[in-house]
């Protein structure tokens, strides 16, 4: 006896999400964007009250700026600053996937060229061009690990 | 937004990105070698000196209108794939240009005032 094909629809597989590195790497392009844009917000809202709206004084900036970067939590270094080593290594992260995305999705660099389907089939995120990429973005972010690590702790 | 196209929204948003690569290194690169003296107003490398540096202020003024309108885009696209419907959609519209034209007046006026009075 012949199947009866079925018409139900299928419900979306969110969990299809949660696979890859590629698809996390945009879910987490995608909430550190949202994170980062609301720092610019509250960045640009501090650094402007602490230029006095345009009436800069010393005493002015280092109050709020003082305010802002709160006690003393490892040695010399401020709660604020690690913070914002925080923030920094978030935008490093964000802006170096970033221009992976841009390179691939806006210049089409690292896509492979279209080819007949043969088994056994590699997805074009786990081929070289993309790979390189990925890698590329972990010694970026290492290096400005090293160098901002520098900054906010030891210099 | 019906007025401009969703792909030149886009593509300002990767050109303004690649902008941003540029400008936010020049403002990190500032804080060396010492965050902590950065943000001092006096002293070697602190805020006056960063002030009277017109090369860096450039750089400055580029990342605020870039950033702001980088991240005000990619605000608007994440909650445009949150949730779609006619008021909504005219909802973000206005909150994303109400807070991004506030962000770039509060920090225009503060820099402009800035360099003037320094």
């Amino acid at each position: 006896m012949a199947e009866k094909l079925s018409t139900k629809r299928n419900p979306p597989k969110w969990s299809l999400w949660f696979k890859g590195l590629d698809e996390w790497l945009l879910i987490f392009q995608k909430v550190s964007g949202a994170l980062l844009a609301l720092y610019l917000i509250g960045h640009t809202l501090v650094i402007s009250t602490a230029l006095n709206f345009g009436h800069p004084t010393p005493l002015t900036w280092e109050r709020i700026i003082g305010l802002i970067e709160g006690p003393q939590v490892i040695g010399n270094v401020h709660f604020g600053a690690i913070i914002e080593y925080l923030v920094a290594l978030l935008v490093a992260i964000h802006g170096a996937n970033g221009v992976r995305l841009i390179l691939m999705q806006y210049f089409g660099l690292g896509l492979p060229k279209p080819e007949r389907r043969t088994y056994p089939m590699v997805p074009s995120p786990m081929k070289k061009p993309q790979v390189i990429y990925k890698y590329l973005i972990i010694i970026v972010v290492v290096i400005f690990i090293a160098l901002a690590s520098y900054v906010a702790f030891i210099g | 937004m019906g007025m401009v196209a969703k792909s030149t929204l886009m593509k300002w948003h990767y050109i303004t990105g690649l902008i941003l690569v540029v400008v936010v290194g020049i403002h990190l690169a500032f804080r060396w070698p010492s965050y902590e003296a950065s943000i001092e107003w006096a002293g070697p490398h602190g805020v006056y000196e960063q002030l009277m540096n017109i090369g860096y202020m450039i750089a400055i003024f580029i990342l605020l209108y870039a950033a702001t309108y980088h991240a005000m885009n990619g605000l608007r696209t994440l909650l445009l794939e949150l949730h779609q419907g006619k008021y909504w959609n005219i909802a973000v519209d206005v909150v994303i240009i109400i807070v991004g034209v506030f962000i770039v007046i509060v920090g225009t006026v503060a820099l402009v005032g800035a360099l003037l009075t320094v």
